[in-house]
């Protein structure tokens, strides 16, 4: 950037920022996945939402995430893998899926997470992405 | 001569063009408002060394910007770590500078820098000190002094505040139409939390200036002057005003607190009152109303009294009818029942009193010192004794506490 180049912008429109989205039901809204009467719905919101997602172009990744009941959580103590069925802690609320996005702000970011069906009814957490580590050539 | 020439010089740069460098530097070094700060401060410590032998620069803000840009490269050379972001400092600052030469100052963009300082992922307890810090300039020492709290853990709050700011990417605009009204509302509420911190635990110490209300007001007229369309700005300026007008008037000669009601209209500074009415009239032609106007049209009900010799109790229990409606905050909803007291009867009053979420009280002092006031003139004395007790208990003022001994007492309910 050329000092004094963009010095009628208020901000540096070239500078994007990555954001994790993390998207967290209940229990109950989660269980609507596998309830014949629900699921469409349910379907329905998380699909139009995505749509609308990527047709922003503004997706870097994502994935949605099959329930805690098929998660295996592993970790190694005195060099020995201990591995155990099913997630840890339990909580109320699931990770049911998230997205990483690149968008000029937080304000953007928020504008994105609050229109997820998550929004209603669970919560999104939105995390700036980690910029490169110090020492690491550009 | 000289040298009071030059301190008189930065106080000026410093007072006038410390925040706007800072919001115009830290917007395009991704938001690092703590490395802005630094440069900044550097810069303004070397014109304090340098103008008074060398004389004030023709350009004062080139000068601070250029030799803030300077100190940032020399410090970054003798570091080990290289990182992307460090080079965003220098090259905002050299986009500072060329603004300058260019314009002769940088726009203001303070209202960029509000909106950071309050916006809904910053932590509410950090909004206010953080106005104070990167707007006003003050010292973290003096902010959490003001606050209550050890110059440590206030640092600690306005460090974290500051990371998020860059780490989490909030920007430096000015929020869209649909967001207008709830982010404008956490300007005007961290301002006005600036002003009420110095309000209840200063009241001892007056005629001292008493906490942040200064600054307060300070930041109110700047927010009126970056949005002249917005009423609730003017509002909240009115109520300020109103308040700081009859600041000096809530103690008697003798130190003892006079409520509002009956203070002596003639300790009152009419210049600031007649400031606060002009404000509130911008306001109304609006004919957009909000909380803070409400709140300040309350407060002009109660000024009338310096020319009607009498509080208009009627259209004071209205407007807080009107404000319950709008923002049913515990406070406006104890000053509700008192107005209702004046205009119905103490056990109307009381009733609006026992109406209201009791969980909620049990710590609230000025519900304590309402519903004693209350039973008093009831002439329940058994249970106007228990009332004053809680409130003597709850308040941090020898004033107040005076006070309500000396109610108490003469209710026949002396403790």
């Amino acid at each position: 950037m050329n000092p004094g180049a963009n010095e009628h912008q208020s901000q540096t429109p070239n500078i994007h920022m990555q954001y994790t989205l993390l998207f967290a039901e209940p229990a109950e809204e989660f269980a609507k996945r596998d309830n014949p009467d629900l699921a469409p719905a349910y379907w329905g919101a998380w699909g139009s939402y995505v749509k609308a997602v990527e047709a922003s172009g503004i997706v870097v990744n994502g994935a949605g995430l099959q329930p805690p009941s098929t998660a295996t959580m592993l970790r190694i103590r005195d060099g020995k893998r201990q591995i155990h069925d099913g997630p840890y802690p339990e909580s109320k609320e699931i990770l049911g899926g998230f997205f990483v996005i690149e968008v000029a702000n937080l304000d953007v970011a928020l504008e994105w997470a609050a229109k997820s069906p998550a929004a209603q009814s669970g919560s999104v957490e939105i995390r700036p992405v980690l910029p490169p580590p110090p020492n690491q050539p550009d | 001569m000289q040298e009071g020439e030059s301190h008189a010089a930065i106080e000026r740069a410093a007072r006038d063009s410390y925040a706007q460098l800072l919001s115009f530097v830290a917007a395009r070094a991704g938001g690092d408002v703590a490395g802005a700060e630094d440069a900044l401060g550097e810069a303004f410590l070397a014109a304090l060394r340098q103008w008074p032998g060398e004389g004030v620069p023709a350009k004062p803000e080139a000068w601070l910007l250029a030799t803030a840009r300077r100190r940032l490269v020399d410090a970054q050379r003798r570091s080990a770590v290289r990182t992307r972001a460090m080079n965003d400092l220098p090259k905002a600052f050299a986009a500072a500078e060329a603004v300058v030469h260019a314009k002769g100052e940088v726009p203001d963009e303070r209202l960029g820098l509000l909106f950071v300082c309050a916006h809904p992922a910053i932590d509410p307890a950090a909004r206010t000190p953080l106005m104070l810090q990167t707007v006003l300039g003050i010292e973290a020492g003096r902010i959490s002094s003001a606050f209550l709290t050890s110059p440590a853990s206030m640092s600690q709050r306005l460090v974290r505040a500051k990371t998020k700011i860059r780490a989490a990417g909030i920007p430096f605009t000015v929020p869209s139409r649909d967001e207008w009204p709830e982010r404008v509302g956490f300007v005007l509420d961290a301002i006005y939390a600036a002003y009420t911190t110095g309000w209840e635990n200063a009241l001892s110490e007056l005629p001292d200036t008493g906490g942040l209300a200064h600054e307060a007001l300070w930041l109110a007229q700047l927010l009126v002057q970056l949005l002249p369309d917005e009423p609730e700005a003017l509002g909240l300026l009115a109520l300020l005003l109103h308040c700081q007008g009859r600041r000096t008037a809530r103690l008697d000669a003798a130190g003892r607190y006079v409520p509002l009601p009956e203070q002596d209209t003639a300790r009152w500074d009419h210049t600031l009152i007649a400031q606060a009415e002009a404000a509130l009239a911008t306001a109304a032609r609006h004919r957009n109303i909000g909380r803070f106007q409400l709140e300040a049209a309350i407060q002009s009900v109660h000024a009338q009294r310096a020319r009607s010799g009498e509080t208009q109790w009627e259209a004071i229990a209205l407007l807080y009818e009107a404000l319950v409606q709008h923002t049913p905050a515990l406070g406006a909803q104890i000053c509700r029942a008192l107005a209702l007291a004046r205009t119905c009867g103490p056990s109307t009053g009381l009733a609006a009193l026992d109406a209201m979420p009791q969980d909620l009280l049990a710590d609230h002092q000025p519900y304590w010192a309402t519903r004693a006031q209350l039973l008093a003139e009831l002439h329940r004395p058994a249970e106007a004794r228990t009332a004053y007790a809680r409130a003597m208990g709850l308040t941090e003022d020898r004033a107040i506490r005076e006070f309500l001994a000396g109610r108490a007492v003469h209710a026949g309910a002396g403790l």
